[in-house]
């Protein structure tokens, strides 16, 4: 069967795919059951699917780049002028850049996505109010030089699991295709 | 070879392990060439997490679930329809009123939060300082509604993959949040 994400080929036993780590799709019968009995605490606990945690203090930078090329996405990693480093790497044909702040004996915590559209003054920056408004998950601004930026936070830890870095990543890309549709950003 | 973090066997191609879905490091990564003395890099292997989370149901929480989870940590819960029919929550956080509404629905079971907080000003508000708390600031988006008023708003992945311990340090960081975004703007 192809994998819902990146369509490479899997076999019935994977629970993840191979080429980009997506889950395989919880076996639909805990659901079923679930269903059609009582909404209690124990069927809860059923119910409960299995996750795969990510580390206590979240991921490395090398781990971060790992992820990414596992699924499918460039991964550079670049130094500022002041020595700190963060991913490039890009969706919808646009870089964006991925920053891991506040990370303690090289785990992050959380990583934050940004993205940056050089329109020379030519954007009319009143109209980021209404996304802010009305799109959930990224907040929309402008920078000093009034282009529009686009940028996300993800937790990493505690609690964190793949699954769930995959899903809201899976946000980014397509709350990103919104924002450079509606903006004509290309 | 072995997978690091559970022991599957895995073949050198795979970039993802099959059984846990432990992130296998790529040779010759742009960071790997960068950083000549690090090895490859086994995500979930070298730190394992001290204990398991606990996950959030498939296909996320119920409001009465989500209200439950809220009273126990230690806020009030006011179950609300909205006109649409749909239930959302009140409750209260840094002493203003708090709006809770669930997401991505199917049937009673919610993927996602969406936290809303708005403040009556009186058309005092300066709305060009919205943009600087956009920039500065993270996790949560900041605007304006159309009689000028500051609303904050934040979103939560509930599933897949949600555990209890991602949702309680996210609420955590939305009760910092909004004490920062009443106390710069004088929302009191």
């Amino acid at each position: 069967m192809p994998c819902p994400r990146c369509s490479a080929e899997t076999l019935p036993n994977q629970e993840f795919c191979t080429k980009c780590g997506a889950a395989l799709g919880a076996p639909e019968n805990n659901q079923n059951v679930a269903a059609a009995a009582p909404a209690t605490v124990q069927t809860v606990a059923e119910r409960a699917p299995s996750i795969h945690p990510i580390p206590d203090g979240g991921l490395t930078m090398d781990e971060i780049v790992s992820w990414l090329q596992s699924g499918g996405y460039t991964a550079k990693v670049v130094a500022a002028e002041n020595g700190k480093r963060h991913i490039v790497t890009n969706a919808h044909g646009t870089p964006f850049d991925i920053f891991t702040p506040g990370c303690e004996s090289g785990r992050c915590a959380s990583i934050e996505i940004v993205v940056s559209f050089s329109r020379k003054g030519k954007f009319n920056v009143s109209l980021l109010n209404e996304w802010n408004s009305d799109v959930p998950w990224c907040k929309a601004y402008y920078d000093t030089v009034n282009d529009p930026c686009l940028d996300m936070d993800i937790a990493l830890s505690p609690g964190g699991t793949y699954e769930s870095l995959n899903d809201q990543f899976a946000t980014w890309t397509s709350v990103l295709g919104r924002f450079i549709t509606k903006y004509d950003l290309r | 070879m072995l997978c690091p973090r559970c022991g599957a066997e895995a073949l050198a191609s795979q970039g993802f392990c099959t059984k846990c879905g432990a992130a296998f490091a790529a040779a010759g990564s742009a960071e790997s060439s960068a950083a000549p003395n690090s090895g490859p890099a086994a995500p979930a292997a070298s730190q394992p997490p001290s204990a398991a989370p606990r996950p959030i149901p498939e296909s996320g929480l119920t409001v009465e679930e989500l209200g439950s989870w809220l009273e126990n940590e230690g806020y009030a819960v006011k179950f609300v329809t909205g006109e649409s029919g749909r239930r959302h929550i009140e409750t209260n956080c840094q002493g203003s009123p708090l709006n809770i509404f669930l997401g991505d629905c199917k049937g009673e079971r919610c993927a996602s939060l969406e936290l809303a907080a708005g403040f009556s000003t009186g058309g005092k508000f300066d709305v060009t300082q919205i943009n600087g708390w956009n920039y500065d600031n993270r996790w949560c988006r900041a605007y304006y509604d159309n009689v000028n008023d500051p609303w904050l708003r934040m979103n939560i992945d509930l599933w897949p993959g949600g555990t209890y311990e991602a949702l309680s340090s996210r609420f955590e960081t939305w009760n910092r949040t909004l004490g920062r975004f009443i106390d710069k703007f004088g929302l009191r």
